[in-house]
């Protein structure tokens, strides 16, 4: 969280994540050399690093695509979410070196246009049964460079979240195409079961994640029990303290945290990047995103200064134990006082 | 607002969880068949034996069913090439470059489907190592 532009807003767990990725990804190389000059001793250096770059960017954006749903599901991954920009940024990197070593390899040396060779050439083999795989692998780098590009807090801030969100949904056009130009390539040639094996377990595994996570989201989110405006959230007793509980109005979700014997409601997005503020905790008296740590204080839902980020807040009332909250937002940052409860 | 991104990303997926088992069936299905499977071959009749191959890097054979001429290259499971490539050219390799009028047919192992010519030479090429591997003369009666 930053009240001013900054590069990269490094601190000590960026750095522990970003050691951990560069140390996965040397155990990744030193691993992978001497097993595929083991398979193919006369593998060229250059197909070697096509090859190894092209499969740690494909296995690392499947790790990317399961930390959504799996901190969905469990808390517990959310460390792993906190950084996930800088897994998708170095995804990009991998996959832009295996892509412009192939272009090199295979279009630049020939006498047409190196970019028609790479859109055209394998379109005559169509009548042979051969899919053009290369184009895919184009687009798909195409569309991780325009989320890598914009990944930084300056995009997010001036495209606004949901525009910003909405782009880089592209991730999963992307690895539909990534899915189409690994099956329609390297598995055309690496015809050992284990291959075909490892790719059909690795889009298993994201897809069951994350339909697991939507249904079970979709399930919560059916719209709570309404009384003139106001939504039943249950007893006082059973909003954890310095936590929330999450109720669905007309619209969005909203958060009633508990804390300091108050009661208070905001919004559940959070400004930054909509991440599930009433997941989060209050800590040092501010709600605080489980996401990144933006935080909001709860009676006004505005950050602290000298930070500006503003969220909606709701009208709270308790009737004989029972918490009730307002489904009208009232505008972003609007003071509401808390209610106070017996300690 | 996320309620919004959240139903959408669910319909990405319900969508992607039907479209990329097809992608992937279809991809292991659409692998070539090397070699011929038994029932295949016998549709098939051979007319060219290619031999002599100049480094026995390879073996292959011409064949013919009802639907036309085919070419068959089975690489020496010994021979360890980069990126291997069937030209056919109506002129031997002098050097490790291909001839100036070779023409790509396909990828060893797989069935390629052979033009209508009686004579020349088919030649095994690697792409990675940028060098004429292995090279043989074929003669056939023309169709």
């Amino acid at each position: 969280m930053t009240s001013h532009y900054q590069a990269v807003g490094w601190n000590g767990q960026k750095k522990r994540y970003d050691f951990t990725l560069i140390a996965c990804l040397a155990t990744y190389f030193a691993l992978f050399v001497p097993i595929a000059l083991w398979r193919h001793p006369d593998m060229t250096a250059e197909t070697m690093i096509i090859r190894s770059f092209g499969l740690a960017a494909f296995l690392l954006l499947h790790v990317i695509l399961a930390i959504g749903p799996l901190c969905r599901l469990n808390d517990a991954f959310l460390p792993l979410l906190y950084n996930r920009r800088h897994l998708g940024v170095t995804m990009f990197l991998l996959a832009f070196v295996h892509g412009t070593l192939s272009f090199i390899q295979f279009h630049v040396l020939g006498d047409i246009n190196p970019f028609v060779s790479l859109l055209t050439s394998e379109w005559h083999y169509l009548a042979y049964g051969w899919v053009p795989f290369q184009p895919l692998g184009a687009a798909a780098l195409f569309i991780l460079f325009l989320m890598a590009a914009t990944s930084h807090d300056f995009w997010l801030a001036n495209l606004s979240a949901p525009t910003w969100k909405a782009l880089h949904m592209g991730v999963y056009f992307a690895y539909f195409l990534m899915i189409a130009h690994v099956g329609f390539g390297i598995l055309q040639s690496e015809v050992h079961p284990w291959w075909a094996f490892g790719f059909g377990s690795g889009f298993s595994l994201i897809l069951t994640l994350h339909l697991i996570a939507g249904w079970r989201e979709r399930r919560h989110d059916q719209p709570s029990e309404l009384a003139d405006d106001w939504i039943r959230v249950g007893l006082v007793d059973e909003i954890p303290m310095n936590r929330a509980r999450i109720v669905c109005g007309s619209g969005e979700r909203i958060a009633v945290f508990r804390y300091d014997n108050k009661i208070s409601a905001v919004s559940n997005v959070c400004q930054h990047q909509n991440g599930p503020l009433g997941e989060g905790r209050v800590i040092d008296g501010c709600i605080t995103c489980p996401w990144h740590g933006y935080q909001y204080l709860p009676e006004n839902g505005q950050s602290p200064p000298p930070f500006t980020e503003k969220i909606p807040t709701f009208q709270v009332r308790v009737d004989a134990n029972i918490v009730w909250v307002n489904a009208q937002p009232l505008p972003a940052g609007t003071h509401v006082s808390p209610v106070e409860i017996e300690p | 607002m996320i309620r919004t991104h959240r139903r959408r990303h669910l319909s990405f997926f319900v969508v992607l969880a039907v479209l990329v088992p097809v992608v992937f069936t279809w991809s292991i299905t659409r692998r070539q068949v090397v070699p011929f499977a038994e029932n295949e071959k016998s549709a098939t009749r051979l007319i060219a034996k290619l031999d002599p191959w100049q480094k026995k890097a390879a073996t292959g054979e011409i064949l013919e069913s009802d639907t036309g001429r085919f070419l068959q290259i089975v690489l020496n499971p010994d021979s360890r090439i980069a990126d291997p490539l069937v030209y056919i050219s109506s002129q031997a390799p002098n050097s490790q470059a291909l001839p100036n009028d070779a023409r790509l047919l396909g990828i060893p192992g797989t069935l390629i489907t052979f033009p209508d010519l009686s004579s020349g030479y088919l030649i095994v090429y690697s792409l990675a190592h940028e060098q004429v591997i292995d090279f043989v003369p074929f003669e056939v009666k023309q169709l």
